[in-house]
């Protein structure tokens, strides 16, 4: 599982917690203690502006 | 000899633990807080304290809570509670079955029945950390089926089924029981 599924798996769990400590189910929250990984940024790899006029040629 | 009401009096009292547990730990008696409007059982709220200060203090808020129409739900799952916010939470649909979909897979198996009280950052950082290697613990997550809402929208537009495969059935809950991380502390 990517960092940013597991992330997301984690503020799920974190919102659920939340409203469980609004309505008095819990103490505090915590899921704020927790340490999810941090979702890396995404580096993407377009094509160059030669070989995007390369491609669009061959279209 | 104690009258019924003395009993189940709503008073509460501090309850000693037994010496093997903790000496110096108290938990006040039950206090009585009516019957449940569902059940028709009579509901006793308690609270586990590590002081007789901090337990005389749970026991005043206790009592409140009994003399008021409030009833926190101090048992409350970490599954409950994330039905209720998926209940009540103002969420797209796509985001929604999205959440569902974690939930069902990969949340609910794990922690679903853990007394959110008894939850701590560890046990969520217990399920993170595997998570980072197989999305299904390796192996020790059930197949799950994809919901009906699922089922019908790749039935109709030919999406591939994100949510999870199909083929064998769901392993039965004692096997999901038994794979369940611990997170009694």
């Amino acid at each position: 599982m990517k960092p940013a599924t597991i992330l997301r798996i984690h503020s799920i769990i974190s919102s659920a917690l939340d409203l469980a400590v609004r309505y008095d189910w819990a103490d505090r929250n915590v899921a704020k203690n927790a340490s999810p990984p941090h979702a890396r940024k995404r580096e993407p790899d377009p094509p160059s502006p030669d070989q995007a006029v390369r491609l669009l040629n061959l279209v | 000899m104690r009258s019924d009401r003395s009993r189940h009096g709503r008073h509460g009292h501090h309850r000693p633990r037994p010496h093997r547990a903790a000496p110096q730990r108290v938990v006040p008696r039950p206090v009585y807080a009516g019957t449940d409007p569902v059940t028709g059982k009579p509901r006793r709220l308690t609270q586990t304290c590590p002081d007789e200060a901090s337990a005389a203090a749970a026991l005043g808020k206790l009592l409140a809570w009994a003399d008021g129409d409030h009833f926190p739900n101090r048992e409350a799952t970490v599954g409950q509670a994330l039905s209720k916010y998926l209940e009540v939470a103002d969420l797209e649909l796509s985001t929604r079955e999205a959440h569902e979909c974690y939930f069902r897979r990969t949340i609910g198996p794990v922690l679903g029945e853990v007394k959110i009280r008894k939850l701590g950052a560890d046990s969520l950082d217990s399920l993170y950390t595997p998570l980072k290697k197989c999305s299904r613990l390796c192996r020790r997550l059930p197949r799950t089926e994809p919901s009906a809402t699922r089922r019908a929208s790749t039935s109709v537009m030919g999406d591939a089924a994100r949510c999870a495969t199909t083929a064998p059935p769901a392993r039965t809950p004692a096997t999901a029981a038994a794979v369940r991380i611990s997170a009694a502390r």
